[in-house]
């Protein structure tokens, strides 16, 4: 992350990583998820589930941080954010 | 076809996203039941938002799961207690605090939750909401509004904003809505706070709260109805509504009740607007009645077996009635092409907010009004208003057509797996099946006759919106026979459409027929 000014503490703090998982035969394709991410990990996909909706995936799965508002936010119990050491 | 369109396909081909195999499983998956997923709600709607919200809430909070329980009435927010993993229970409309009440004391251990929405809450059971916030009953409700009736069709009920339009309001509501925090603290609530989907995490936060508070608690989550109350006030999507949230919604603790009134445009006040403590219905009735034991403690709720119980058997359900069809009673179907036949029966099927029913429709008028014959259309569908498994069925006659209900379809056209599934083994001999190539996956050894179309490739890719692919398909159908005419077809499709999506839909059915045909010859040319 660019900092303007670095703190004088930032090795007391660690920046959480996460990975996000899609269950794509959950999805409605509402967009909220992508649309909502702070981090702008996720797009829409350009294929199609079973029933015809385009599911998202992770464009830049790197810049995710695991503050779960995907998993939340999802209306359809789809979207899950595992925190993971970057080491 | 464009590489794009070639680029497209089952999901199994999507680069970079696991499939349903692949990963395990959604750390909420312990609190649903996970075998009526995906649920009934539309594309865009935030009751799962507000589930989610609950359960994550809900295992936070460190309540014993087994000493709680869910309670919903009627309605979209109803399914609620159907898709939660815990005692859950889906009562009568408007009836779910009644219920609730007499959970809790029966129980009085228990933590009793009502999950409703404003229609079943506010609307039949207004009366049940302000008295057991009167008692102050020790319950905890969340209710969803969505300022409709979403399941019934978008009618106006009692939070429906002054002049939105609804199906029953159409020049604008002209009644004034209920401020449910007002309502609810007015009543004598403990706790009220109310908040958008959008506000996903300070929603939880509050049903945290709501959840430890003892007495009646009251969350109100306001969310999107896209498919009915968006559609009908210029919010046709789901972001649009939330987008609406994002700029109108303010964050307002100390703001009295009385002024957090919604409008149609303005902004919606959220916070917490009551956090009291007052003594609740349990604690009164401790005080008042020391010497009266709970009912557990006397043995009424777990009586022993005694033998009246030992003869007890219940009575053997009667057989099935299942009905023969012979296809002698279908009548002869050539088997090069539908459409020479004097009766002709077909179904179109797939799932809700495809447009199928419309479709049928559209090819039911087709016959009666453009070509002349008899015609009988019946329709079935589920409570919800997109997704759930839809069918249309169709009887075309040159008599007049004694039995309405479709049994051996000369034609089906299934958009959706499930829909083939059910469906395909009624086709009559030599009948044709239309299927939605990338929706529907068929049976070959089955040995039907099948003729793919990728309705809805076409109708998002070619033609720029995905709503026309029903149109496609009955260009489609035009082209198979099906006992219509094509120009009926055509005509009856310009006629039913919205005002300003003729050109758009001729040129659906206009491919849709083309597409079909072209399959046919080359399928005729093997």
């Amino acid at each position: 992350m660019k900092l303007w000014r670095t703190p004088l503490d930032v090795e007391r703090f660690r920046i959480p990583h996460g990975e996000v998982s899609i269950l794509v035969e959950r999805c409605k394709g509402c967009q909220l998820c992508v649309r909502y991410c702070p981090r702008d990990v996720l797009e829409m996909s350009d294929g199609i589930n079973a029933k015809g909706y385009h599911p998202p995936r992770a464009k830049s799965p790197e810049r995710c941080v695991a503050c779960r508002l995907c998993e939340l936010i999802c209306p359809e119990f789809c979207i899950y954010v595992v925190e993971v050491d970057r080491e | 076809m464009s590489e794009e369109a070639q680029g497209m396909g089952m999901v199994d081909e999507l680069a970079g996203v696991p499939t349903v195999e692949e990963i395990e499983r959604h750390p909420m998956d312990d609190l649903l039941r996970g075998e009526r997923l995906p649920h009934i709600w539309c594309q865009g709607c935030g009751i799962g938002t507000a589930v989610s919200c609950f359960i994550s809430a809900l295992m936070r909070s460190g309540l014993d799961l087994d000493k709680v329980a869910v309670v919903s009435g009627i309605g979209c927010t109803g399914r609620v207690a159907g898709y939660i993993r815990l005692d859950s229970f889906h009562t009568t409309h408007g009836r779910a605090i009644p219920f609730a009440t007499g959970l809790k004391l029966a129980n009085p251990e228990m933590k009793v939750v009502v999950f409703s929405g404003d229609g079943d809450l506010i609307a039949i059971g207004g009366n049940h909401f302000i008295h057991a916030a009167r008692r102050n009953m020790d319950l905890t409700v969340i209710c969803v509004n969505n300022f409709n009736y979403g399941m019934t069709g978008g009618q106006m009920g009692p939070t429906t904003p002054t002049e939105a339009r609804t199906s029953t309001s159409r020049r604008g509501n002209l009644e004034h809505p209920f401020n449910v925090p007002y309502l609810a603290a007015a009543a004598g609530a403990t706790y009220v706070a109310r908040w958008t989907v959008l506000h996903a995490r300070r929603l939880e936060r509050s049903i945290y709260k709501a959840l430890l508070k003892p007495g009646f608690t009251v969350v109100e989550a306001i969310s999107p109805c896209p498919t009915l109350y968006g559609r009908w006030n210029r919010k046709k999507y789901g972001t649009d509504m939330f987008e609406y949230y994002h700029q109108q919604a303010v964050i307002r603790h100390d703001a009295q009740p009385w002024e957090v009134d919604i409008g149609l445009a303005g902004e919606i006040v959220c916070g917490e607007f009551v956090d009291v403590e007052r003594p609740t219905f349990q604690q009164m009735y401790e005080r008042l009645h020391p010497d009266v034991r709970p009912a557990e403690d006397l043995g009424l709720l777990h009586r022993p077996p005694t033998e009246l119980d030992a003869g007890f058997e219940p009575a053997p359900l009667p057989p099935i009635d299942v009905r023969e069809v012979t296809p002698a009673q279908v009548g002869t179907v050539s088997t090069a092409q539908v459409s020479e036949a004097e009766h002709v029966e077909m179904r179109l099927c797939g799932f809700g907010g495809q447009g199928i029913v419309l479709a049928g429709l559209i090819a039911g008028k087709a016959v009666a009004l453009h070509d002349h014959r008899e015609a009988t259309f019946t329709q079935s569908y589920g409570p919800e208003s997109r997704g759930g498994a839809c069918s249309a069925a169709i009887v075309v006659s040159d008599e007049a057509i004694l039995y309405p209900y479709v049994t051996r379809p000369n034609l089906i056209a299934a958009m959706y797996q499930e829909a083939y599934t059910t469906y395909h083994g009624q086709l009559a001999e030599g009948g044709v099946l239309l299927i939605d190539e990338d929706l529907v996956q068929p049976d070959p050894e089955t040995g039907q006759r099948v003729v793919p179309v990728p309705a809805t490739r076409i109708a998002e890719q070619e033609l720029g919106r995905a709503q026309v692919a029903n149109v496609v398909m009955l260009g489609a159908i035009a082209a198979v026979g099906g006992g219509i005419s094509t120009e009926a077809l055509r005509q009856s499709v310009l006629e039913s459409v919205p005002k300003g999506t003729e050109e758009l839909n001729a040129r659906a059915f206009d491919r849709g027929y083309e597409y079909a045909q072209g399959v046919m010859a080359s399928s005729i040319a093997e």
